[in-house]
């Protein structure tokens, strides 16, 4: 079993992969796909209005900055808003989108010098931001300040996984098919940052 | 299996994403490894904590910027948000305003002396104005409005020296009246300079008419004279250097009867015929030689005489102050300048000006603008080259140019430092 390569493990996942994935609400109807095609600018607008938390929330997580996060989720809509001629009916729409916003986020990182870590303390009061309402913010403080800096503390390619997966949901396919990258390597690189995830987050466990 | 390859798979069975086989054969190594399932559990942990990270939600006002950012140039709102929110848009657009005010107040400001001073003069000679032979009307353009009379009198080429001119020849022309009517004002039109002389014609006769007895000779050798005048008038250099301030010493030399630079041209030509001529047929006993070259002077004659150092300095005191009045009138073309710093866009003018052969007549602030006024002086076929070179020195706007550009051409810079 061991000896199977990640690759012949993951043509073997499909039909057990779970996909506790929320769908959104705008299912993508050809007809809406069509109308998106055409320039509906109606039709953009529920896309934005639909996938913007999802969109917004990967590049807070990924980027750690509200601002930044901001800046990416915005261009990432105006990109697909360009593409979308071009949006190949295949792909689902989230799928698509989440595709071009990791990439944006993973540019971003690897054009900068930054690290999330570095940041500090700045990073995580600006993550604050994202949440919901200061009362839970502050009951969930401490874990979710340990959260946020062990998730900033990951290699960028090994956090985006994680955070595909674990908070925004993808399945493994899924994730694979953003990242363009083999689903075995999905797998691989998702469990080392849980792993990893494991050693900061120890103390929380019940 | 080894407990390294159980744990490898623990993520993907806490995805469900093992086959049948294999998560059968990761459960019966958990059953018997304490180590794994803990392993397992803390993992468990771990997702689920991450499960529990509170929904993010995006900015208020994310789609609507979104769709902004899309939808721009289709859509109007957005379009005039965008247009009068940046920086980049809002600033020229002020930066305009605050042009538009400057020129306003320039405008007013330019005016409204003018006629005050209009005002003042008219009153001034009107006495003797009802006499002369040319009508009265004759005597306000000498001085005040006289510039542009004359410059439409002569068509295009002697606009340029209106300034200057003009200053001068008012000076003159208060400086006559005194001098026909009661011989106690020792100021003659001598120092005056050429180009007032020149201007001066109408106003001159006016002046001469009720002093001089030998009107009829008078009259006949001032037609002449004039066209002569006239002609001199045309000459480029001539009207050019007289009209600018900062030739004024270049004036006063070429006011004496010493030929100048263009004396040859007008010194030359209204010496000549006038000081032999007119001089003493107006009743001028002794023309001076300084005094002969100009109308005025022939008018003024018996004072012309004793025209000394000291009243030369001072009519050419007077004759600047006359220049500062009208710096700013009868321009054949202005613009604006705006630039990034100001003393080396002066600089860059001034270097710009000596390579074309341009002079920088008069300069002058304007406090409240903080804008710097520069007249200069260009000859008209270098023109263009001046205009492409102000363009390098920083964002030039014409705003007033002469159709048919005179050979000297004399532009009004108004330079301004950018926000």
């Amino acid at each position: 079993m061991s000896a199977c390569s990640d690759v012949v493990v993951c043509d073997r996942l499909g039909p057990w992969v779970a996909a506790p994935v929320a769908e959104p609400a705008t299912g993508d109807s050809a007809e809406f796909v069509s109308r998106l095609r055409a320039g509906d600018r109606r039709a953009f607008e529920e896309l934005v209005r639909t996938h913007q938390h999802r969109v917004y929330g990967l590049a807070l997580r990924m980027l750690g900055n509200a601002a930044e996060a901001q800046d990416v989720a915005q261009e990432a809509f105006f990109r697909a808003h360009r593409g979308l001629a071009a949006f190949r009916g295949d792909a689902r729409l989230s799928t698509w989108l989440h595709a071009i916003v990791s990439r944006l986020c993973l540019n971003r990182l690897a054009g900068s010098e930054r690290r999330l870590a570095r940041h500090g303390e700045e990073t995580l009061a600006r993550l604050a931001d994202g949440r919901p309402g200061p009362d839970q913010a502050l009951e969930r403080g401490e874990l979710d300040e340990a959260l946020h800096r062990a998730i900033g503390e990951l290699p960028e390619e090994r956090r985006i996984v994680v955070v595909l997966r674990d908070v925004e949901g993808l399945a493994y396919e899924e994730i694979a098919e953003v990242l363009e990258l083999p689903v075995g390597t999905v797998r691989s690189r998702l469990h080392r940052a849980r792993l990893d995830l494991k050693e900061k987050l120890e103390r929380f466990f019940p | 299996m080894t407990c390294h390859d159980a744990r490898e798979q623990l993520s993907a069975l806490l995805d469900d994403a093992l086959s049948a086989p294999e998560r059968e054969a990761l459960g019966a190594h958990l059953a018997g490894c304490a180590e794994c399932r803990r392993e397992l559990e803390q993992l468990r942990a771990t997702v689920a904590l991450l499960g529990r990270l509170p929904p993010v939600h995006a900015p208020a006002g994310f789609v609507d910027r979104v769709m902004a950012q899309a939808y721009r140039p289709s859509w109007p709102r957005r379009l005039v948000d965008a247009l009068f929110r940046p920086l980049r848009v809002k600033l020229p657009i002020e930066a305009a305003a605050v042009l538009l005010v400057g020129v306003s107040a320039l405008y007013v400001y330019q005016h409204t002396p003018e006629v005050r001073q209009l005002a003042r003069e008219e009153t001034r000679e009107s006495p003797p104005s009802p006499a002369m032979a040319p009508p009265p009307p004759a005597a306000p353009p000498a001085s005040g409005v006289g510039g542009e009379e004359s410059r439409f009198r002569d068509l295009a080429p002697e606009a340029k020296r209106a300034p200057g001119e003009q200053g001068a020849a008012r000076e003159k022309a208060r400086q006559a009246p005194p001098a026909v009517a009661p011989p106690a004002t020792p100021v003659p039109p001598a120092p005056t300079t050429r180009g007032a002389t020149v201007q001066e014609a109408p106003a001159a006769k006016s002046e001469t008419m009720p002093g001089a007895r030998p009107e009829p000779q008078l009259e006949s050798k001032l037609e002449p004279k004039l066209k002569k005048e006239a002609q001199v008038e045309r000459r480029p250099d001539a009207g050019v250097a007289t009209g600018t301030p900062s030739a004024t010493d270049k004036v006063a030399q070429s006011a004496e009867p010493s030929p100048s630079r263009d004396a040859a041209g007008a010194g030359a030509a209204t010496t000549a015929s006038p000081a032999p001529t007119a001089g003493p047929l107006a009743s001028a006993p002794a023309p001076a030689p300084e005094a002969s070259g100009r109308v005025g002077g022939v008018a003024a004659v018996p004072h012309a005489a004793p025209a000394t150092e000291g009243t030369r300095d001072e009519a050419l005191s007077k004759a600047r102050s006359g220049v500062a009045t009208r710096l700013m009138r009868a321009v054949d073309a202005s613009g604006h300048l705006v630039v990034p710093a100001r003393e080396p866009a002066e600089a860059a003018l001034d270097a710009l000006l000596r390579r074309l052969g341009a002079t920088r007549v008069a300069r002058r602030l304007e406090g409240a603008q903080n804008m710097v006024l520069i007249d200069v002086v260009v000859p008209a076929a270098r023109y263009q080259e001046l205009v492409e070179g102000l363009g390098r020195i920083g964002r030039w706007t014409t705003e007033h140019e002469l159709k048919t550009l005179p050979p000297q051409v004399r532009v009004e810079v108004a330079l301004t430092v950018e926000p």
